[in-house]
């Protein structure tokens, strides 16, 4: 589960969200069921064999497991027996293309086991999820929603590429309509282009930071620079231009689209930072916003854990911001915990903060 | 001993049958040789009464037609063509494989690869689609003891 809120007014920050596991050794399986149940905003995570899917399955917990049936080093069948030997009884979706065979009907009669014959459509995923996570289609009506300012009409279409195809991507070539945009819908992430980023960007960030103060806020650099970049004032960052999946999805996606409060039980996660390390200032400039507008809501859970693990780049911010926010979240009246990679977490300055 | 016209017959239009239910393209069995440029061999491994390899090789565009349904994407990355092609070998042998059950002979098989170089000898299938042609390379061996039953049936 997982906590940061760089929220939009009309969205809910802090939600009960199911945790899902796609087991399969083909990453094009994975993908098609992830791409089908990303819009109900659920906590995915992968398994590449069965050895993996026994770990992962065995020692957190899950609401659902998709498992293969055939797969390398260990076969979905052998790693159902020992998840079920282990306990565990989340309910399991077996994908095969093989539907008859003695294994198959065996690993039904261990339990809580249904079968979805390949090839499957992403509608058939996504009613087999809402049947058994009791998961709401309306979700699919309302998706989350990115604010494009662009110069260049084809940059619409090369962000759709790069992002999730469930993303409502609101884009406009005025900046009085992006305004208006920004006030119907309040999006968690802006990205914007201009001729003339220096002397103009900052001033673009500038307005729409005042209308959107918890989002997160990108210039698109057409001259395709690659330096790293730090948050400077309103604006998070310059991403350089075309846009790439690995920033697409696996940062702007990951970073300011996701719901991004989880709340399980008592427990309250971050999101953590996923991404390419340059990104990482303006992950933690958002996460300190996003700190910041919990605080003044003050709908924090009582144990909050702020996953910080794969985190090692620039160890003084990371060890500054977790100061900060520490000292924030206790002034609010909460109680966080902070997961730390084994570099900062022996870090002398952050004695007084509790690390897991 | 090479497996029994009969299953391969059987065999043979469950592919038909599946792969235009898979894809949602026509299908049609052919023995004419179309040039066309290389395609992507997968091959997968059979064990039980029945082993051996059965080695698929579907053209690029056939491949990235199941990328487009699972990922409802309608311009996939010609990268992902090699996915698409180990799965769609993936899904068509298991879905053609349930033909060995209803004969009674127990197999099971393996996770699909890529096969590069010569097609291994064996029982050469060719359809033809819309998308380009596929091969199909029938490989396996069956254990004589299962002859019987199958010819009973």
């Amino acid at each position: 589960m997982r906590f940061t809120a760089r929220s939009s007014p009309d969205r809910a920050d802090v939600r009960d969200v199911p945790r899902v596991l796609l087991v399969d050794d083909s990453a094009l399986i994975r993908n098609s069921i992830q791409t089908a149940l990303e819009p109900y905003g659920l906590d995915l995570a992968h398994a590449e064999n069965g050895k993996v899917a026994v770990a992962k399955a065995t020692s957190s917990r899950w609401d659902l497991i998709f498992l293969d049936v055939v797969m390398p080093i260990m076969d979905g069948i052998q790693a159902l027996t020992e998840i079920r030997g282990a306990g565990v009884k989340t309910p399991v979706v077996l994908t095969t293309s093989v539907s008859t065979t003695t294994a198959v009907t065996s690993a039904v009669k261990l339990g809580g086991v249904t079968y979805l014959r390949k090839p499957f459509t992403p509608d058939a995923i996504r009613l087999t999820a809402e049947k058994l996570l009791k998961l709401d289609r309306s979700v699919l009506a309302s998706p989350p929603r990115m604010l494009l300012l662009h110069t260049d009409p084809h940059t619409p279409a090369a962000l759709a590429k790069v992002l999730p195809p469930h993303i409502a991507i609101d884009a406009t070539s005025s900046l009085g309509d992006a305004l208006d945009l920004a006030e119907a819908h309040g999006h968690s992430l802006v990205v914007f282009e201009t001729d003339n980023l220096i002397e103009s960007g900052q001033e673009i960030s500038s307005v729409l930071r005042e209308q959107l103060p918890a989002a997160g806020i990108f210039a698109l650099d057409a001259t395709g620079t690659r330096e790293p970049w730090r948050p400077n004032g309103a604006l998070d960052g310059v991403l350089p231009k075309p846009l790439d999946a690995t920033l697409g999805r696996g940062f702007l996606y990951a970073n300011f689209l996701r719901p991004l409060v989880f709340v399980d039980k008592n427990t309250t996660r971050t999101a953590g930072f996923q991404g390419p390390v340059a990104h990482l200032p303006a992950y933690l400039t958002s996460l300190e916003r996003a700190v910041q507008q919990q605080c003044i809501r003050r709908d924090l859970s009582q144990e909050i854990r702020i996953d910080l693990c794969d985190v090692e780049a620039d160890p003084a911010a990371v060890v500054a911001l977790v100061s900060r926010i520490d000292t924030q979240l206790r002034d609010a009246g909460a109680a966080p915990t902070f997961q730390l990679g084994p570099q900062l977490a022996k870090s002398p300055d952050l004695s007084h903060v509790l690390i897991v | 001993m090479t497996l029994d016209h009969h299953i391969v017959d059987r065999f043979r239009s469950v592919v038909v049958s599946q792969l235009h239910e898979t894809v949602g393209l026509s299908v049609n069995i052919t023995s004419e040789g179309i040039e066309e440029p290389p395609g992507i061999a997968v091959v997968l491994d059979f064990a039980g009464d029945i082993s051996g390899p059965i080695t698929w090789v579907f053209p690029q565009e056939l491949a990235l037609e199941l990328v487009r349904r699972l990922m409802a994407d309608p311009d996939p990355s010609p990268e992902l063509a090699i996915d698409g092609a180990t799965e769609l070998a993936n899904i068509l042998t298991g879905r053609a494989s349930e033909v060995f059950e209803h004969y009674g002979v127990r197999c099971e098989f393996g996770t699909p690869r890529v096969h590069e170089g010569a097609l291994p000898p064996g029982t050469v299938v060719q359809l033809s689609t819309d998308a380009g042609s596929v091969e199909l390379v029938l490989s396996m061996l069956v254990s004589t003891s299962r002859i019987a039953t199958i010819r009973a049936k």
